[in-house]
Formats: structure tokens, sequence, C-alpha cells
């Protein structure tokens, strides 16, 4: 949070930090400085040196344990509050994860509005990448950097963005520091990401641990004005139908494939989702009839 | 005064005795020994994880063996070191000596205990060696110590080692709780005569709470451990079906108050310590034995804020923030409390008091950090980054190896019937401090910049190199201040021997010689207030005085 915050979320989220940060360290300095006061002017310097024996006071006793429970119930209060104003992050389980639209109207209307988005990104985290599809432009992109991909995740800059995540695998988190705050992405869940970003590069990875290469799944953001963002849909349109290899899986020929037992199991269906060239030698099929079936198990999702 | 007649038993060879004795003096040191060893090597792999993350795109180590060893880290810091050191150390050394008893309920149980642990370490970290003996990477778990399903199951994590280490972490926590059990008998049964609930030593009182909470958690863990491993083998489906934060559930029902398993006793070592080197009774002692089993039982309740960003339903985060703010109210109140037995006392800065103001001063920054983080909309901005490792490195390090190290500097004395030089301890407690603060201070900065915890590497340009390096060097430092430890005890070869009593203890573990006898005492002593040994010195007029 030493990061600028950009969104509505986390400069609350921030502000947040900043007051419990400055609270504590008032309680710092004064235990702290109780002890180093103690260290140097209660040392003992006769060897006979009886103190008084203190065994105890009620009243100083009831005193510590009512003013910190004071202060933490402080910021109790005020966490609960803090929640109602996130309108970030939610999973499938719970669709709005940090509100309560039941017995908060305020709450409601706001995840009304965030609701309300302009731009629907739909997020698969995989071992170790995360895939980007566009639904209403209808392209796709990676945050892998290859021949089709710079790796970033392209939004338009103040447009209500909403992020619909999931995973194939294992847990992955979504975490991008400056645009809201994290998420897990389940396998067999939903989880959503809301925010409204300034035009900037926004960096993140990963944040839960997903196996071997879990360093290397980074996240990152490039929030575009709308006229670059339209080129880029544009440009990136042509290049998917140039691009005769690309792995796009078809899912009516994925069906077919599946029904007639292409996989065996779970586990392998499991194991070919996470590496298509693997489970085309595996299985003997091709890397574009293995690309179908997965194409076909992902709408099933 | 007439005394029992004890037999005298035949001489054994060392190793004999070593593997048949089931005396809880023998069997403490024993833990000690070998948590002490599993402390090194674990240490050993943070040294180099530390080499891995000093600069950005390091190549040290491959992102494979990379998590092994942060799993091996996590896992043999926690369940071979921490809880065995003070649950099966310095509880089995101290508690029949406190409570003025000849040994604990159960020896055989006890003995049985210790080497179900020695084979449980074995068999968990043997599979990591030989893997990286043998440069096999199937023989070691690297699904972090959490090991998340599905992660953790035979899709994800095919190799034989994730099944070699849970089958050593089913074995450890069976060992533990048997040696639950017998503190718990031990401490309810065998107090000497008078010694009354509110008589119990402070150390004593910390080990019966921590062996409760042993009792009701680690089962859970064990039946997660088990339900896993039949997944993994049998074909069985506990997992595959369910919400995927059953396994989140049962973890963290046992690894939340895991951290005050390692805490408490911790706690209770700075609860001996204090009093006697201020020569002063322990401020509230009443309070600090109520905060003791308020944090046992809050400590059950505070398990789901690990889980606050992985979808649980909002009425149950906020219970869970509830509980995790309440639980620093009666931390604090022991931190208050300890700090007003030093006021107006008569303090004596050696090593113990020393490690006890290192842990006074790092735990609390640990507690605050806590609080910060309970709270929710914080939490969704540091969950899982450095900020965490930062934070349960000041609570599980400032708050146990301190109090651990506070322990050995007070009690070899009287295990070993030999002092350690105060000298190079205080040039240990320095390194260590100044050590400790370097590593994990930094820590805290990175996880605000948003860097993940178990990332085997980072790339440059965003800010984390700095604080990264100066958290090896602070590696480092802490692995000198350890050399010197052991400096200081290959030194107790030649050192003199210890009193009987060399630091005004209160206690009824100074009424016996140092080493103490295998009957521990000749008489069994009849205790008359919670400090029997400060009356016997002073009488019965100073103890009036409050």
């Amino acid at each position: 949070m030493t990061l600028p915050a950009v969104t509505s979320d986390t400069i609350n989220i921030q502000n947040l930090y900043y007051l419990a940060f400055w609270m504590s360290v008032v309680v710092f300095v004064l235990v702290e400085s109780l002890l180093l006061y103690s260290a140097f002017a209660f040392r003992r310097r006769r060897a006979d040196e009886m103190p008084e024996q203190n065994h105890g006071n009620s009243r100083m006793e009831l005193m510590w344990t009512v003013v910190p429970a004071i202060v933490v119930l402080f910021l109790f209060f005020i966490s609960l509050d803090g929640m109602t104003k996130l309108t970030g992050a939610g999973s499938y389980a719970q669709p709005l994860n940090h509100v309560h639209p039941i017995d908060n109207t305020d709450a409601a209307r706001r995840i009304d509005e965030a609701k309300q988005t302009d731009e629907v990104v739909t997020i698969t985290g995989r071992q170790w990448f995360w895939q980007y599809r566009y639904q209403k432009e209808g392209v796709s992109a990676s945050s892998q950097v290859n021949a089709t991909s710079t790796g970033e995740l392209m939004v338009p800059a103040g447009k209500s963005v909403r992020l619909d995540l999931n995973s194939t695998d294992v847990i992955h988190a979504w975490f991008v520091p400056q645009l809201s705050g994290m998420i897990y992405v389940n396998p067999g869940e939903r989880s959503y990401i809301w925010f409204t970003a300034p035009v900037g590069e926004y960096y993140g990875q990963c944040n839960f641990f997903c196996g071997n290469q879990h360093a290397q799944m980074i996240s990152k953001v490039k929030v575009v004005s709308q006229t670059d963002f339209d080129a880029w849909v544009k440009s990136k349109k042509t290049a998917q139908q140039n691009d005769v290899t690309a792995q796009q899986g078809d899912p009516s020929r994925g069906v077919q494939l599946y029904m007639d037992g292409a996989f065996k199991s779970v586990s392998a269906i499991e194991a070919a989702q996470r590496d298509t060239a693997v489970a085309a030698q595996t299985t003997g099929m091709s890397t574009q009839e293995v690309a179908d079936v997965i194409a076909y198990l992902d709408t099933l999702q | 005064m007439a005394s029992i007649s004890i037999p005298v038993q035949k001489r054994q060879s060392a190793l004999l005795d070593i593997l048949t004795t089931v005396d809880h003096k023998k069997i403490g040191l024993m833990y000690m020994v070998a948590a002490f060893v599993f402390f090194l090597f674990s240490g050993t792999l943070a040294l180099v994880i530390r080499l891995q993350l000093a600069a950005p795109d390091m190549k040290l180590v491959d992102p494979g063996l990379y998590n092994q060893m942060f799993t091996m880290h996590g896992t043999g810091m926690i369940f071979l070191f921490t809880i065995p050191m003070l649950v099966g150390g310095f509880g089995n050394y101290m508690v029949p000596l406190q409570i003025g008893a000849r040994d604990v309920a159960f020896p055989r149980i006890n003995a049985f205990s210790f080497w179900l642990f020695v084979f449980a370490a074995i068999v968990m970290e043997g599979g990591f060696a030989l893997g990286m003996a043998m440069q096999n990477p199937n023989l070691a778990s690297n699904a972090a110590w959490t090991a998340y399903v599905p992660l953790s199951t035979r899709v994800f994590s095919p190799q034989a080692g994730m099944d070699i280490w849970l089958f050593g972490l089913i074995l450890s926590g069976i060992a533990s709780t048997l040696g639950a059990v017998n503190f718990v008998v031990t401490a309810y049964a065998m107090r000497a005569p008078g010694m009354t609930t509110w008589r119990i030593p402070m150390f004593t009182w910390a080990m019966i709470v921590t062996a409760v909470m042993v009792l009701l958690s680690t089962p859970v863990l064990t039946a997660a451990l088990a339900m896993l491993t039949a997944d993994r083998n049998f074909g069985t489906q506990f997992f595959k079906s369910s919400d995927p934060r059953l396994w989140q559930n049962m973890f963290w029902f046992y690894s939340h108050p895991a951290v005050y398993i390692m805490v408490l006793p911790g706690m209770g070592i700075i609860s001996e310590i204090l009093p006697v080197f201020s020569r002063k009774p322990l401020y509230g002692t009443k309070a600090i034995v109520i905060s003791t089993i308020l944090i046992g039982l809050l400590g059950f309740t505070t398990w789901a804020h690990h889980m606050f960003v992985s979808g649980v339903a909002p009425e149950i985060q906020r219970f869970f923030m509830f509980t995790t703010m309440v639980i620093a109210v009666p931390t604090g109140v022991k931190i208050f409390n300890w700090i007003a037995t030093m006021w107006k006392g008569s303090l004596v800065l050696k090593t113990p008091l020393l490690m006890v103001f290192g842990f006074l001063s790092t735990f609390t920054v640990g507690g605050i950090t806590g609080v910060i983080q309970g709270m929710i909309p914080i939490d969704t901005q540091l969950h899982n980054t450095y900020w965490v490792v930062a934070h349960f490195h000041y609570v599980l390090f400032g708050g146990s190896v301190f109090a651990i190290m506070g322990g050995f500097y007070y009690w070899i004395p009287k295990m070993l019937g030999k002092m350690l030089n105060d000298t190079l301890g205080k040039v240990q407690f320095v390194f260590m401090w100044i050590g400790f603060n370097l590593t994990f201070f930094p820590m805290h900065i990175l996880g605000l910049e948003g860097m993940p915890r178990r990332i085997a590497t980072y790339a440059a340009g965003r800010g984390w190199e700095i604080p990264n390096l100066i958290a090896t060097v602070g590696a480092f430092t802490i692995a000198t201040s350890v050399l010197i430890f052991i400096i200081n005890c290959l030194t107790l070869l030649r050192a003199k021997p210890a009193p009987a009593d060399p630091w005004e203890g209160n206690t009824l573990e100074w009424d016996t010689t140092s080493p103490p006898e295998e009957y521990n005492f000749k008489k069994i002593p009849v205790v008359t207030s919670d400090r029997p040994l400060w009356d016997r010195r002073h009488g019965a007029a100073v103890q009036a005085g409050h």
C-alpha cells in the first residue's frame, strides 16, 4: 500500500490502513519506551537491594484491559464500515463478498452501480498463466508473452471493468495491488473483481502459491484510453483471423471427441488442461483435438 | 529428617540408557537436542532461501527445489523445532520439577512419544534429504506447509514425496497428542502437597493450557492429513467433490491454535524469568493465568481469518474479524503486566532477562501487525504477501525463539549443572536482535509493495531489491548469533559447575541439585505459597509486605 492507490477501493483501504498504522505507532512507541526506560531506570545497583513486593493492582489491570478493548472494538467497527464501502471483489459462492446487500441498502446500491459494467473480461487461471477473453469483442489474450500476446490485460480507462475469474486447475489469486483487493480464484467457482482505473500500467501477480512456476504467473494490467483500446481490439481481431495455427479449440468438435471417450478419467482431463502437448502424446490425439475437447469442457463451467 | 531409600541402579552403557530411559529429564534433553538439530537444518534452508531472494532473477536453486525448501523450512521449524522444543523439551523437563513430582504420569508413553517423534522427523526430513542427495525431485513435498487442496492432490502433486511428508506429519501429530495427554494428567494429578491452583508456576500453567490445545486441535489436522492420504492413494473423494475450503477449514482449525501452542509456553518462560530477574512477584498473577486460558479458548475461534479472501460468507468474515480483534486484549494484558513486573524492580541485566527484552520488544510488533491484518479491508491487500511473513516471524521468532533462548540461559544451569557464559550470551543477544529486525522488518515494506510470499524469484524494477537485500544480510546476522550460541554451549565442557539455585529462583526446580538426581527431590516438598523458595530465603515478612 506504499504504491499510489488509483481506484476508489484502494483509496478507501489505504486511508483505513493509515489510520490503523498511526494508532499502532502510538502503541508501539508506548510499549517500547516503557521497556527501554525500565531497562535503564530499574537496574540493580546494590546486591542487597529489595524492591517493594507489589503483587498487582486491580484498578491498573482493569485499565489496561478496558482501554485496549475499546481500541480494538473501534478498529473492528471502522473495518465493518470499510467493508461496506468496498465493491471490488467477490466470489461465486458469495457473489458480493465484502458487502451484505440484505441489511445494507447503501451497499446494495453501490453493488448495482458496480455491476453496470462497460467491459467484461473472463479470466481463466491456469498453471502458470492467465487467459483473458473479452466477451463483447470476441478476442482473447494471455499473460504469457508470445507471438500473439504481449502479456498484458488491456482495459479501457475510466470505464467500469469487471473481471470474471475462474480456474481450471488449482487455487490462484488475482491481485493487482493498485486496482483492488485480492480474491482467490478457486477451481469450480467464479470470483469477481470490479474497478474503474485511470490510464497507466499496473503490476500484479498470482498471490496464492500454485506450484512450480508460481513466481512467473504475472498479471500486468495496461489501462489505456477507449480509442487506444478499440484500436488494440481491432488489431487483435485481424491477428487472430490471420493466425491459422492458433490453438483455438472448437467446442462442437470437442463434444464428439469427448463423448467418444477421448479422456479416460477426470485426472486425465486435468492433466490435459495443464499441458496440451503432453496430453496429445499420451492420448494419441493431435494438439488441436485436445484443444477442442478442452474448449468443450470450458463451456460446461 | 527421613528420606525414602532409592534402589541403586546398575550402570548401563550411555547408548542403551538413551534408548531405554523413561526419565522425563533425559527425554526432555533428548527432545531439546533433536529439536535443535532440526532448528539448524530448517535455518540453513532459510539461508538458502534468503540467498536466492537477495537479488532479482537469481538462479541459485531452481523453482522446484526452492518450493521444497520453503515447504521443509516451515514444516521443520513448526513441527520439528518449536513445538517439540517447547512442549517436549522444556515442558518435559520442567513441569514435573516445578510441581514437585518425581516424573510424569506416564513415563513409558513419554518415551514412546519421543521415539515416535524422532521416527516422524526422519520420515519427513528423510524424503527431502534423500531427494537432495540423489537429485530426485520426487521424494519431497513442494506444496508449502499449508498443502492446500487441490495443489496437494495426486493430480497436481503426483510425487511420492507428498505421501512421505503426509505420513511423517501424521506420525508427529500422534506423538504430539500422546505427549499432551501426559502433561494434562501430570499437572492435574501429581502436584506436590500444598500446590493449589493459584500456586502452580506460570510455565506449568502455560503448559497445561498448551497441552489442552494440542489435545483439541492436533487430531483435526491428523484427520485431514489421513483424509488427504486416502484421497491420494485409496480412491476416496473427501476433498474431491467438496467445497474448496474444506481442507482450509480443517487445516487452520489446527494451525491457528498451533500459533498459540508455540507462543504460550514461551510466554510461560517469560513469566518465570521476569519476576526472578526483577526480584519482584509477577504483577497480577491471576490476570496472567486468566489471560493464558482466554488466549487458549479464543485461539480456537479465529482460524477463518486465514480465509478472508478465499470466498467465505460476509457474516462469517465479520465473526472471525471480531474474535481476531478480541484476542489482542488478553495478549495486551500480559504485555502490560510484564512491564509492571519490572516497574520499580531490581533488574539484573543478564542474558535471560535480555532475551525477555528481545521477546517483549519484537512480539509486541507481531501483535500490532496481527490486529492491522485482522481488519478485513486491509487484509485484502496484505493477505499472502511478505507482510504476513514479517508478521508471523515477529510472533514466532519474537515470541518463541527469544523465549527459547531465554529458557536455555535460565535453565541450562539447572539441566546440565554448568553455567553458560554470560558475556557470550549478551553478544549473542545483540546479534540475534539486530539480525532479526534486519531480516523481518523490511518484509513489512515488501508486503505493502505487493510482493507475494512463496515466489522463487522476482523481476527487477518493482522496488523489491533493497528490502530483500537487507533481509538477506539480516538472516546471516541471525546465523552468526546461533553460531555464538553453539560456541557458548561448547564452553560448557569447561564451565564452572552451577549451584542449585544460581538466580535466586522462586519455584521448586531450584529446590534440588543441579542437575537434579534421577528421583528429582530427596523429599517431596510441601508448598505454602506461589513462591516457596522466596519465602525460605526472605522469610514470610517480605512476602507479606504487599
